[in-house]
Parts: C-alpha cells; structure tokens; sequence
C-alpha cells in the first residue's frame, strides 16, 4: 500500500523554518548567479541545494522503495534516483525525512528531489512538481499456482486475504467475495503463504515485493487503479524538473525502468515494458 | 460539625486521650479534605475536557446505529462462543494439570510445572500466531479459526487455571480424604466424589476471574485473520473507527458491550463468595 494520506499545505508554508539554508528556492532562488560555463551553468539553473549534488528527501525505511541492506540505503526509489542523477551528471545524498515533511512539500527546502513512494495525488500537485510517474500501484490478485484461478470471477468458494481498511479490501467487499481481513501487509502475506486464505489481493507495491521469491505464487489478474507513484521537486524548480523528468524518459525507453521493476518486484508492469 | 462540638459520653471520657474530641475532629477535617479534592478534580475535568470534541469522537451514539444488530448478533455472540469454548478446554486442561502437579510421579510433576510456567509466561498473542500461522506452515493444514481460538485460549487458560485449582485441592482439609478413605473409598475415588467437589467451590470467585480475563483476550483473534461471520467484538470496534466517521465512538461502543458480558459475571463471583463463605461458618 502506497502512503495516501492526503494532507493540503499552503504553498507558502514551504520555506518555513528553512530561511537558513541557502538552498531555499522561494527565497535564494532568483538570486543565484548565472555561470557562463556549460557544466556550471546547468548546475545553477537546476537552483540545487548543494552544487554538484542531488540532494533526495526519502522517508526510510520502506521496503522495497528506500530501506538499508548491508549497511547502504538502496530499494527501487533510491536505485533509480542513482540512475537519473547519472545522467545528469550530479552525485547523490540521501537524507531520511519524515513522510510528513515530504508528502507536505516541507521537505523540498532542504532537498532538490522528493523520492518516497509518493502517490501522485492532486492535494500533493498543490504544494510540489511532480515527473512522469515510474510506478503504478495498482491492485493485484495473487493466488497458489496449483489452484489455476484465472480470474476474479473465478473465487466465488476462495477465502481471499485482504488488509483492512485499505483500496483492496474496498474492492474485494465490492465484488462480494469471501473477505479474510488481516490487520497489516505481513499478516495477509504469511497467512497466504501459511495456507490459511486461498488468495490474497492488495497494492502490488506490498504483495509483489514480500511474494517475488516464492515461485508457488503467481500473479492471477492485475486490477488498474489509477494510483501513480512518482517525484516530486519544488513547484518553481522547472528547470530541475525537465531534467529529471527527461532522464526518466530515457531509463524508460532504454529499459531501465523495467529492470529495477523486475529487480525489486519480481514483475514488469505493462506500461513500462 | 456541631456534632464534634458535643461533650464527649462518658464512656468516652473515661479513655486516656487528652482531647476527646480532637480525634472525631480529625476525622472530619480529613473527610472533608478528601471530598473537596473530589469536588476539585471533577471540576477540573468539567473545565478542560472539550466536551465538544469528546461528543463527536468518543460519545457520538447517534452515528453508530450501522452497528447494529450485527455487533450484537455477530460480535457478541463470537466474543461469547469464543470464551466459553475456551473456557471448557482451559478447564479441562487445567484439572490434568493440577493433578499432574500434585501427583506422586515426578515427571507428571515436572511436565505440568514445565507448561505452566510456559503458557503463563508467554503472551497469549503469541499463541495465536503459533496456531494459526505456524501449525500451518508445519502440518499443512489449516484449522478452522474457533478451534485455533478455542486451542490457543484454551491451552493458557489451562495454565493458569492450573495454579488456581491446585491451590484449592490443597485447602480441602486433609481429614476429608482420609475420613474418605477409612470408610473404604479408593484412593481416586475420594479425590473425584469427596475432594475435587470442595475444591470447585473454593476457587468458583477466582475461576469467575479467569472467564473474565478470557472474555477480553478473545479480542486477540483479530491477529488469526476474520471473515466476516467471525468477527467478535474488538473486531467490530476497530472496523467502526473506519467506516462509519464516529470517531472512537464504535470502540466505546464495544467496550460497554463487554461489561455487558464481565460485570453479570463479576455480580455471579461476588455471590459464589459470600455463599461459600455462609457455608463455611
């Protein structure tokens, strides 16, 4: 499950409590100087917060997407947030924010980039710029290979585990299936996996990741929400934007996109293949 | 007041504390201490709770009729079957154990006091999970969730019921059993017929305790996973907290369900005892 709180901050609240840091966009912004050197002038007009660095704001840990293993931060947002950087050319430093500050917009004072796992929201749209997005968090039905559903029509007699109060749990009582509800995304994964429920349906961004090892699973039928995962920079870093976005673009068309998704999810979603 | 004023009787007056008012005075002083402490702090809640607040979130029963009746005919009655059930085998259980505990076999002593102090040591949300995540992942098989309920209830239940009945087997006057066993009775026979029943009557207040503690631990199968059929009470709480805008309200409205269930039980236990204790006189 992707982190959906929706909460709408003034515009104006984006610089509070960050009049000291020399990146402050709003404020520092118009005043940096314009270098006449190529390198040097693409740096500026990106208005980074420490020249020559991309500095990314990540609320860590969030399995698969910003989590420390062997002592280095790393995950899909933080591999593909290495890889954009490479193609501008800029160096990267993760710094662990709180979801809070980082959904808010209240983070982007002392970051150039936003790379948590963020829902495309309209709420969010308000108070940051988003990039094309590079997730879609969509629903998805898993089931035990050995059961042969091919759909959701087919579950009529299945117990299928659910995580309470989340979109899948919505559809699934929609559908009037047989809802086994668990309290959290590891519960409704073991209980899967223990045998207690036949099938189980929730954010791919949850399943996929915790079931991507385990060949008994597979993918039963993927359910389109419209949910879309993507960065975020300072609404007035255009500059920053294009380029990230740009870079984006490319990982996608050359397929690199695709393979951190095979990476850390065990699975390609359609649309970046 | 004017009644400390009063001359002392002369019984009193005949003890050798100097003031014979000074004590009844003092009395009254602390009495009227403790009740405008009382006065204080009521008022004090009056003042800052935000009444408002605390209306729409925690007391708002106007929103909270989509509860019913299923959280009656639902939640209460699993919150019911799921006690009761496991009150049995915890009963049950808990009678072997005793036993086994008291027996002149040491290993039946050892085994009984090596689950004991397991199952009262641990926490009863870790039995759950065992039994209904880990017994699956083992046998492949996966119980139905009142038998994992019941067992896992059941098997701490036991433990501590264990303890309680051991200690009321051991009230029972010694002579009983040898009265018993000097009409000719064998020695299990004088346990079953002369002794467990002394027994029972003995511990009913606190095995009351036990049923009330079982009561609130079945909120503990939210973690086992529920259909809808099976949700208790907790579950139709926490559920209520997200669907139906009341804030805290559905919990409150559990939560007052469940004295529906305890205070009854609490009323039954407070009888057990002064029965029990008439009989004893």
């Amino acid at each position: 499950m992707s982190r959906t709180h929706h909460r709408v901050v003034a515009a104006a609240s984006l610089c509070t409590g960050a009049l000291a840091l020399s990146g402050c966009a709003v404020i520092g912004g118009t005043s940096s100087s314009k270098a006449v050197g190529s390198d040097e002038h693409l740096s500026s007009s990106y208005q980074l917060v420490e020249p020559g660095t991309l500095t990314v704001c990540s609320d860590i840990p969030y399995p698969p997407f910003e989590f420390e293993q062997d002592g280095k931060i790393t995950g899909y947002d933080i591999e593909l947030v290495h890889a954009v950087a490479e193609k501008l050319e800029l160096d990267v430093d993760v710094i662990d924010s709180s979801f809070e500050a980082i959904e808010s917009g209240a983070s982007l004072t002392g970051c150039d980039l936003n790379a948590s796992s963020i829902s495309i929201t309209e709420a969010r749209q308000r108070v940051m710029a988003f990039t094309s997005p590079y997730l879609d968090d969509d629903l998805v039905l898993i089931a035990r290979k050995d059961r042969g559903f091919t759909s959701v029509e087919g579950l009529e007699d299945a117990r299928v585990g659910v995580q309470t109060a989340t979109t899948g749990a919505e559809y699934a009582t929609e559908q009037g299936l047989n809802v086994v509800q668990y309290e959290d995304g590891g519960m409704q994964v073991q209980a899967l996996k223990a045998g207690n429920v036949d099938a189980t349906l929730g954010n791919q961004t949850v399943l996929l990741y915790e079931l991507k090892d385990d060949d008994r699973f597979e993918i039963v039928e993927e359910l389109p929400t419209g949910e879309q995962l993507g960065m975020a920079v300072g609404a007035e870093k255009a500059q920053l934007l294009s380029a990230v976005d740009r870079a984006l673009q490319e990982l996608r068309t050359e397929g690199k996109v695709a393979e951190l998704q095979d990476k850390w999810f065990g699975h390609v979603q359609e649309a970046y293949r | 007041m004017s009644t400390a004023e009063q001359t002392p009787t002369p019984q009193r007056a005949q003890e050798p504390t100097p003031k014979p008012g000074a004590a009844r005075r003092r009395k009254t002083i602390s009495l009227a201490v403790q009740a405008g402490v009382f006065v204080l702090a009521i008022v004090l809640l009056a003042v800052l709770v935000d009444w408002t607040a605390l209306g729409e979130n925690v007391f708002n029963f106007g929103a909270v009729g989509a509860m019913f009746p299923d959280i009656i005919l639902v939640g209460l009655g699993n919150t019911l079957f799921y006690t009761v059930t496991s009150f049995v085998l915890g009963l049950l259980g808990g009678m072997v154990l005793a036993l086994m505990r008291m027996s002149a076999f040491p290993p039946y002593r050892w085994i009984a006091t090596a689950y004991v102090e397991f199952f009262r040591g641990v926490p009863a949300l870790l039995v759950f999970l065992a039994l209904g995540y880990g017994v699956p992942f083992a046998f492949g098989v996966s119980w139905p969730i009142p038998l994992v309920v019941c067992l896992a209830l059941g098997l701490v239940a036991s433990a501590y019921i264990a303890e309680t009945l051991r200690a009321g087997l051991q009230a029972v006057p010694k002579g009983q059993t040898e009265a018993a066993r000097s009409l000719g009775m064998p020695a299990w026979r004088a346990m079953v017929t002369i002794v467990i029943p002394q027994a029972f009557r003995i511990v009913l207040p606190p095995l009351t305790n036990e049923v009330i503690l079982l009561t609130k631990d079945s909120s503990l199968v939210y973690v086992l996973g529920l259909a809808v059929f099976q949700y208790d009470l907790t579950k139709f709480g926490r559920d209520g907290i997200s669907s139906l805008g009341a804030g805290m309200t559905p919990i409150v409205v559990a939560g007052v369900l469940y004295l529906v269930i305890t205070v009854p039980l609490s009323l039954l236990a407070r009888r057990f005892e002064s029965t029990s204790a008439r009989k004893k006189v």
